[in-house]
Formats: structure tokens, sequence, C-alpha cells
């Protein structure tokens, strides 16, 4: 944080300082207190364990966003990368192998997908969006004609359903998951180099490359970081709907991007924590179950999923939130 | 190097793409054992390619102002889903037409608002735009699709003047006006020059904000045109954006040569890259590849013309633009 924050403010002016600097916070609070109280179906324990049932996805994806957001890039293929992952798992479980061994296999082939999609990035030098634009038609065939088209369903005695919807001491697996995900990662940006590498390639390229960053190698770690989230996302999805899904949402992207954007993940790069976006896919969940809860036609959820990912990217690109007029 | 030699190397250096079109034919007809110059198939490919080429033109003139339009899919089924509703519900078909071309210059002008208004990146703005369209026009349809428009709707893409289709007169037409808006006028020439360098354009006089407006207003308009023409042939108009369009447009873009990065291109190119990327499609259907590898031989088409058109290991000309997404 910068010096500026030692001049004088006013009493009223640093408390709006500290509202501003955690408005995600209070977005937060607000969005759970205000439905609870309105919407008696909000309170409920079903809407709640449905709820962080179906956000592990999201969180995962909105941080494997950030990274790749944080080096001033997109990925646009995660949703596609779940596709595929998905198809994956489930065919290798359906074909016999080691749950475990599996989900290894999985992880490791999403991985690839991200390191592929970091290595057109930081070697070719084609710009991220078209080169995930592209890794995603890929991705989505791929996935596609490996399963025929057709959903593959996992056999009744797989271990893996009853994993994501299983609990220990009442949070479901999958939020054990994210919770050590945002852990373990936000430790080890914190205190390996490569978390630094990050903020600088995403900052000033070119600063940080006279500084001995290796610019490439940072590209393709945070690419790679995506893939690997999205694959852990895609393993959270399979084992939700019992089956590999080729078609899986193509709106993930969109949303995994807003979740983060609204997380206080900059677009331009070099802004923003793996909580933050945690965070910003938790407000957005809300937001959609709550849209849910009152009936909308998801249709227009979808609508406002495209607005908010505007409003979003217009707070980000005005600097809302790190107090700069 | 005398005269003849040099325009010969200008001529190749801007449009050889149409001799990799004519190459491209040529192993296409080897390939399918002569099917694929058969002029009924030919024909067939022109009609598909006369709407594709027309939004594909719209997206040229965005991508020349180192931007980009995702949501030119949104804009060509709210095109095809308002002149085809309007159609059957009995009005005319100049105003059902005229409807439709309205809706895209809506849609686009909002797109331009946000990118040169609010500064956010076209990237997110035009993402964003495509869920809100596309949410739209399902609401609108309640997710039905249009069947049975009357035939003096589809006239316009199915009938012929004399021996030529009147859908590619149309075609013709715009791409004369777009030539002449490209390389004659002021607005083509600010184009170009907001995508090469946007401080200098800026500092030059460029009305950059009414510019990008227009720009991405003609995109709007041109990609409504292009599902309005589509609708008809077909005979058909979902409320679905299908991702296999909007992975055309922009791979005949980028195949046609007009590079990412903006401030420079030709629309005539466009065509070819747009032809190109039909006859690939054509000659996988004729050969009996699985639909299904459709978008990933796209996907891996656009790659592999965004890698050649950059060169290889240049890095991307950094614009302000290009920071962040």
């Amino acid at each position: 944080m910068s010096t500026l924050e030692m001049v004088d403010h006013t009493k009223k002016e640093r408390k709006a300082n500290v509202l501003i600097r955690h408005l995600n916070l209070v977005i937060l609070l607000l969005l759970i207190v205000i439905p609870s109280l309105t919407n008696p179906n909000f309170r409920t324990i079903q809407n709640l364990e449905g709820f962080l049932q179906s956000s592990g996805i999201l969180i995962l994806l909105a941080m494997g966003e950030a990274l790749v957001l944080l080096v001033a890039g997109v990925d646009l293929s995660v949703g596609a990368t779940i596709a595929l992952g998905s198809v994956l798992l489930s065919l290798s479980i359906a074909g016999g192998m080691n749950t475990i061994l599996a989900v290894a296999l999985t992880l490791v082939a999403a991985t690839a997908t991200g390191i592929l999609n970091g290595v057109i990035v930081s070697y070719l030098k084609i710009p991220s969006f078209i080169t995930t634009f592209g890794m995603m038609g890929l991705e989505v065939s791929i996935a596609l004609v490996i399963s025929g088209g057709n959903r593959i369903s996992l056999p009744t005695s797989s271990a893996l359903p009853a994993l994501a919807s299983s609990s220990v001491v009442g949070v479901p697996y999958q939020i054990w998951l994210v919770i050590f995900v945002v852990v373990v990662g936000t430790f080890f940006l914190r205190h390996y180099a490569i978390g630094r590498h990050l903020y600088a390639v995403g900052s000033n390229p070119s600063a940080a490359r006279l500084s001995g960053v290796s610019v490439p190698r940072t590209l393709l770690l945070a690419f790679a970081g995506s893939g690997l989230l999205a694959g852990l996302a895609a393993t959270v999805y399979t084992a939700r709907i019992v089956s590999g899904d080729p078609i899986a949402a193509g709106n993930l992207n969109l949303q995994a991007i807003a979740a983060a954007v609204i997380g206080g993940v900059s677009l331009f790069g070099g802004r923003g924590t793996l909580v933050g976006a945690c965070i910003g896919a938790i407000i957005y969940q809300i937001i959609t179950n709550v849209l849910n809860l009152y009936g909308i036609d998801p249709n227009i959820t979808e609508v406002s999923g495209g607005l908010i990912i505007l409003l979003a990217a217009y707070a980000n690109v005005t600097g809302l939130r790190d107090n700069r007029t | 190097m005398n005269l003849v030699q040099g325009f010969a190397r200008t001529a190749w250096k801007e449009y050889r793409i149409w001799v990799v079109l004519a190459l491209l034919m040529a192993v296409a007809t080897g390939v399918s054992k002569g099917v694929f110059i058969r002029s009924s198939n030919l024909i067939n490919i022109l009609l598909l390619a006369a709407p594709i080429g027309i939004a594909a033109i719209g997206e040229t003139f965005v991508v020349f102002t180192a931007g980009i339009d995702l949501s030119v899919v949104g804009t060509w089924i709210m095109g095809a889903v308002v002149g085809g509703s309007l159609s059957v519900s009995g009005s005319n078909v100049a105003v059902a037409v005229l409807a439709a071309l309205g809706a895209g210059l809506v849609i686009g002008m909002l797109n331009g608002s946000l990118v040169a208004y609010l500064n956010i990146p076209p990237l997110i703005t035009t993402l964003g735009m495509l869920s809100i369209v596309e949410g739209i026009a399902r609401v609108y349809r309640g997710n039905q699709p249009i069947l049975f428009m009357p035939r003096a709707y589809d006239a316009l893409a199915t009938d012929y003047l004399g021996p030529i289709p009147v859908q590619i007169l149309i075609l013709v037409a715009v791409v004369l006006a777009a030539l002449l808006l490209a390389s004659r006028s002021t607005i083509g020439k600010e184009m170009y020059a907001i995508g090469g360098n946007l401080i200098a354009a800026r500092c030059s006089g460029v009305r950059v904000t009414g510019v990008l407006i227009a720009t991405y207003a003609i995109c709007g308009v041109l990609a409504a045109l292009g599902g309005v023409l589509h609708s008809m042939y077909m005979n058909l108009a979902v409320p679905n954006a299908d991702p296999t369009t909007l992975f055309v447009i922009i791979a005949g873009v980028v195949v046609g040569g007009t590079k990412l990065v903006g401030g420079e291109g030709n629309v005539i190119n466009t065509i070819a890259g747009v032809l190109v990327v039909l006859v690939i499609q054509n000659v996988m259907n004729i050969v009996g590849i699985s639909p299904l590898a459709e978008q990933g031989v796209l996907g891996l088409v656009t790659l592999i013309a965004v890698f050649l058109n950059i060169g290889w290991g240049t890095a991307a000309r950094e614009t302000p633009q290009m920071r962040g997404v």
C-alpha cells in the first residue's frame, strides 16, 4: 500500500476508505443477511447444503481464472477443460480404472491443457484470448469425439459420487477441497517467488523481465495452474452429475471471469488475490441462488450474469476498489 | 527490382490468402475425389458463405480497431429471431428485415458505448453482451425456435436474379461498401489509426469515441444481416447462439490475415478467409469426418492462422489496449 495513505483524512473519509477496501465483504454480508430476512427458503438447511454443493466448481474456476488474470491474460478454455476432464474421468472409471488413478489422470490431462495454453501464449506470443479460444474448440472436440457425443455414466459401484455428496463435520468434501486449495494456494503464492512473479509480470512485464523474472515461465505456470484448478473442478463436476458430460456449460468461462473480477482481481493484471476470487465466486453464486429461489426464468439469470460482469468490469476499470480517484 | 517484380511481391504479400484458397480447393477436389468441385456443392458453399462473410466483414472492422466482438453470434441470432417472428406474425419483408437490422444496430451501439465511454475491454464487454443478448432472445422466444417463415420472407436468401443468387448480390454489395469505407473514407482511416496507436490517434484528432461506436454498430448491423439471411436460407431461426458460427466468423477474419493487434488488414481477405474455413468444413463433411471434430479443427485452424500471421517469435506489438485482456 502506498504512502499516500499517510495523508490526513478526516475520520469520515477513513471510515469510507475502509468500507470501500472491503467492499467485497460488505456486499457478501449484505447478500447473506438480506435474503435471509426476506426469503424464508433462503435460510433453510437444504438451500445452504445445495448451495455449498454447487458452488465448489465456480470457486475453483474463479481461482484458476484469477491466476491467469493476474498475469494480464484470460483463459476462455476452462469450461471446455471441465468437459474434457469430466469425459476422461468417467471413461477411465467406467473402463475399470482405480478411482484415485483416474482422478490423477484427469488432473494431469487438465494441467497439460493449461501448459499447452501457456506455451502458446508465452513462447509463440499469441494473445491469450485467441489461444484459449482456439484451445476451447479443440478441447470440446476431443471431448465430443472420445465420448461419441454422449454422456458417460459412472458405474453405480463408483466411490466418487458418494464422496462428493458426503460431508465431514457437516461440511461437504468439496468445501474442504476448496478450503485446502485456498490455504495451500495462498501460502504457496506468498512464500514462493512465483507468487510475486505473477504480480510482477501482470503489472509490468518489461520491468519484470529486466528484474530477472522469467516472463515466459511465469505465464506458463499461471496457465498451468488454471488448467489444474479446472481439472479439480472437473472432478467435482463429474462426481456431482455422476457422469461425464462432453457439453458442460460453456457459460462457466464467463462466470469464472465475472467471479474473479467481482472478487477484486484486476482485468489488467497485477492486482487481486485467490481469497478475493473465492469471495467473488460466492457472491456470484448467492445472486444466482437468490434469483432461483424467486423463481426467475433461468434465461433472465443468464442476462443478469452478463450485467454483473459488465458492472464488475466497470468497477474494475475505474479502480473503485483501490481508492484511486 | 523492376516495377512488375515489385508489384507481384506486394500483391503476394497482401493477397496470398487467395492463392492458399485456390491451392486448398485443388487439394479438396483431390481428397474428395471430385465431389467438391461439383457446381451444386460449390453453390452450397457460397450460399453458406454469404451470411458468414457479411458478419465477418463487420468483425473485421472491429479487429481493425484492435478490438474483438464475441457477441456477433448473439446479434446473429437476435436478428434472425426478430426478423423471423415479425415475418411470421404478418409483417412485410422490408419491415421485418429493417427491424432485425435495427436490433443489430442497437446491440452494436451498446457494445461500442461500453468500450468507448466506460473503457471496459472489448473482450469482456462483448462476452457479457453475448450472454445478455442470448438471454433476451431466449426469453422473447420462450426457448422456442421459429419455423415456417413465409415464402416471401425467405426469398431474399433463396431466390436467384438470373443465374446469380440474391444472397451473393447482397454480399457483393456489402463487400463493395466495406471496401469503400475501409480505404476511401475518413472513418475507415480512423479505424486503422485507433488500432495502430490509440494515443497517437487521439492526439491527432481522431474522434475515437465516435468511431468506436460506429465500428461496433456496423459490426452489429452486419451480424444481424448475416443472421437474418442464414435463417431465411434455413427457414429456421433459433434463439440459441451456436459456438461453431462464432468460431467460423473469427477464424474467417484471422485466416484472412487481419492481425488481432489491429491497425492493419483487408476486408477482401476476410472473404477469402471465410471461404477457406468453409471449404475445410465442406471437405470434412464430404470425406466423412465426424461433425463432432468440427470445433476442434476450427480451433486448430484459428491458432495456426494467428501464428502464421504473427510470425515466428515476434512479440505482438504491445499497444495500450493490449494491457490486460
